[in-house]
């Protein structure tokens, strides 16, 4: 949109209008939201199972210990924290749920855990947080930069912390040759379940658009590698 | 297993009659919906051109035979359970068959595999494919079978199992000592049994196949016995010494090239057996795999090491453990367009083979004649963790910690307690060595998992 001075009926009627918009297109995205979730369409809100915090032991610890108080979404370094909606069942509300859009779980990090004034977070040592299992990265092939001809897309794999990805070969398919470059294997990310601690960097830094080729599902109940 | 005539069954036979369909991986996707199967089929076409077939060499006595045949050992199983999924083994054969493979290994030691290709083979006319299988009477302890009793019953069961009158090619299973040989074969009369079915046409070639060292293959020639062809473990890893199973002095020592050029001065057909070295050289490090496509892009680890094996003209056919449709389709494309490599290809594969051997493997194929375990131990799986982490250069050395030790600690300690079950690890091992002569590689195993234990205690 150009920047032609607008006049002052339609300027008003400009500023209603996109008060409007605000005011319907939040409900609107969220609507959106659960219509890709229900066609499997990884979005904003694809996640099936809602990830806790390492030190949360399960969704049901951290659900009858949390009072909501917001201490770890606080000091939570990479902001990948946010208090809940419906990420967890009711009654639980405004409880810490990571949300990969907005940060990942640092490797190096226990914060949550140590700020946690109830036990809803038990307080970790960073070995035992590097081997805790909050989730499990998925990948989906249509969505990766792979399934194009574009130069490989090794970012998942470059920056997990638990070299838990793997790029493989993918034999199914003919080369890829594209003029003026030698032909070369078409290549994936394989996750390796038993490394994988579901921290979410690969999902923050997936340059897939619009969707996430790959995103972390939870795990209910944690577990240790 | 299901028999009943389907439109996959039909479908299959217009294949193997060898129309001119174009078999892409969509097709065999409608074939296959609604079975187990059709999450293995590939997605996309594959690179081999539509209605080709693999290279085929022709024998005087033998017949015109692919250069590429179906090891039956290591048959697709249900879910990843034990019992083999008989819709996909139908599938892979009858996809082989109509890209040209006719040759098909089996044995009675490898479970139901006999019974699994029977089924799937006998869909089929039975002068299009040439069956091998095996005498296996390993004598093992108490309850030895190498009567000759024991013999001609498993013959025959063979031959039920087949669904089959006659074998184009009947092994001697694993021959590798004289004690073997004649204990087996020589002095029971099992040998003289195997050469009158011959006589009659019930069998029509004898061989054997060969683990040990290369001088006892050399008295096994010498023999005054017709062997019409031999199946030795040949790969690029091996092809100077073949680990584990050989020693440094002239009695012990084996080697891939030393059996070969033995076989080969005596015009002796060469069946390879282990050519991707029990898929190993499948999977090799990212140090290696690259300086492979670097210099062969259009083939897979494993169709360099394919290449490698059924280049030496010798070689009567390849046999592949295929488990799946990718691995035939991958391993068809390289045989349809097989460019043999010379002299100048297999420096570089040695080159290749040291790179291989500077990692320290346990030389295992997962082949588990060494299964069970009478204390539980999961023996290819404790290797199978230690020589991936060792591929990937992911071994920690406590004695030498460098900057990754703590991320290859995590990793080694992660699989060996996640991969492997409570109670299969090796830490179970009670030495009580019931499996050393099992071992076709001869591995020292309760050494091996001892040096794995004694690692992992150290970390």
């Amino acid at each position: 949109m150009g920047n032609t001075p607008k006049e002052p009926l339609q300027s008003r009627r400009h500023f209603l209008s996109s008060l409007l918009e605000a005011g319907l297109s939040a409900p609107a995205t969220w609507a959106k939201s659960k219509l890709e979730a229900a066609q499997g369409v990884p979005g904003e809100a694809h996640r099936q199972t809602a990830v806790a915090p390492p030190g949360a032991i399960s969704h049901d610890h951290l659900n009858s210990l949390c009072d909501g108080c917001g201490l770890c979404i606080k000091d939570c370094p990479t902001k990948v924290l946010k208090p809940s909606t419906s990420e967890y069942p009711l009654p639980a509300i405004a409880q810490p749920v990571l949300d990969f859009s907005r940060g990942w779980c640092d490797y190096d990090c226990t914060a949550c855990s140590q700020s946690c004034p109830r036990g809803a977070i038990q307080p970790l040592d960073i070995d035992t947080k590097q081997s805790t299992q909050i989730g499990l990265a998925q990948l989906v092939k249509s969505l990766c930069i792979n399934s194009s001809d574009a130069p490989a897309c090794t970012i998942c794999r470059d920056v997990c912390p638990a070299s838990a990805i793997k790029m493989r070969d993918d034999y199914s398919t003919p080369l890829i040759t594209i003029e003026g470059s030698a032909p070369r294997r078409r290549v994936f990310p394989e996750i390796e379940a038993i490394l994988c601690i579901g921290c979410g960097l690969c999902e923050f830094r997936c340059p897939s658009q619009p969707a996430k080729a790959i995103h972390v599902e939870g795990l209910k109940i944690h577990e240790e590698n | 297993m299901n028999e009943k005539i389907t439109r996959r069954q039909a479908i299959g036979q217009m294949m193997a009659a060898g129309a001119a369909v174009a078999v892409s991986g969509s097709l065999l996707e409608s074939c296959t919906s609604g079975s187990k199967s059709a999450t293995h089929v590939a997605q996309f076409e594959t690179s081999a051109p539509e209605g080709t077939k693999v290279i085929t060499r022709t024998w005087e006595g033998l017949g015109e035979i692919s250069l590429l045949g179906l090891g039956c050992m290591r048959l697709p199983r249900e879910n990843g359970g034990r019992l083999i999924d008989q819709e996909q083994v139908n599938t892979m054969v009858d996809y082989a068959l109509a890209h040209g493979i006719n040759y098909f290994d089996t044995a009675p030691a490898y479970g139901q595999s006999e019974e699994a290709m029977g089924i799937a083979l006998s869909r089929h006319p039975r002068e299009s494919y040439f069956l091998a299988t095996k005498m296996s009477n390993f004598a093992f302890g108490p309850n030895s079978i190498a009567t000759l009793e024991a013999a001609k019953t498993m013959f025959e069961t063979s031959l039920s199992r087949l669904k089959t009158d006659y074998i184009d090619f009947m092994l001697l299973h694993s021959i590798g000592s004289e004690k073997d040989f004649s204990g087996r074969f020589a002095d029971n009369g099992v040998l003289d049994y195997l050469f009158s079915l011959k006589e009659q046409g019930i069998i029509k070639h004898i061989g054997f196949s060969y683990h040990g060292p290369d001088k006892f293959l050399a008295e096994m020639l010498a023999k005054p016995y017709k062997w019409e062809f031999v199946q030795i473990q040949m790969n690029y890893a091996d092809w100077k010494k073949i680990a584990d199973d050989s020693g440094d002095d002239e009695s012990t020592k084996a080697s891939s090239s030393g059996q070969y050029q033995m076989l080969a001065e005596k015009g002796i057909p060469v069946v390879i057996m282990e050519p991707i070295k029990g898929g190993t050289l499948a999977n090799v490090n990212d140090a290696l795999k690259d300086r492979l496509a670097a210099r062969y892009p259009q083939l897979s680890p494993a169709g360099c090491a394919l290449t490698f094996a059924a280049s030496y003209p010798s070689v009567m056919c390849t046999l592949s453990g295929m488990s799946n449709m990718e691995q035939l389709q991958e391993n068809i494309a390289t045989f349809t367009d097989f460019k043999a490599f010379g002299e100048a290809d297999n420096a570089f594969m040695m080159e290749m083979a040291d790179l291989y051997n500077s990692n320290k493997h346990v030389p295992c194929t997962a082949c588990a004649y060494c299964m069970p375990c009478p204390n539980g131990v999961n023996i290819p799986g404790n290797f199978k963790v230690y020589n991936t982490t060792s591929d990937e250069l992911n071994i920690p050395d406590p004695q030498n910690p460098d900057k990754d030790y703590k991320k290859k600690k995590k990793i080694l300690l992660a699989r060996y307690k996640k991969d492997l079950v409570d109670g299969t690890r090796a830490d179970a091992c009670t030495k009580c060595n019931v499996c050393l002569e099992k071992c076709p590689q001869h591995i020292r195993i309760p050494d091996q998992l001892q040096m794995i234990k004694d690692l992992i205690d150290s970390l």
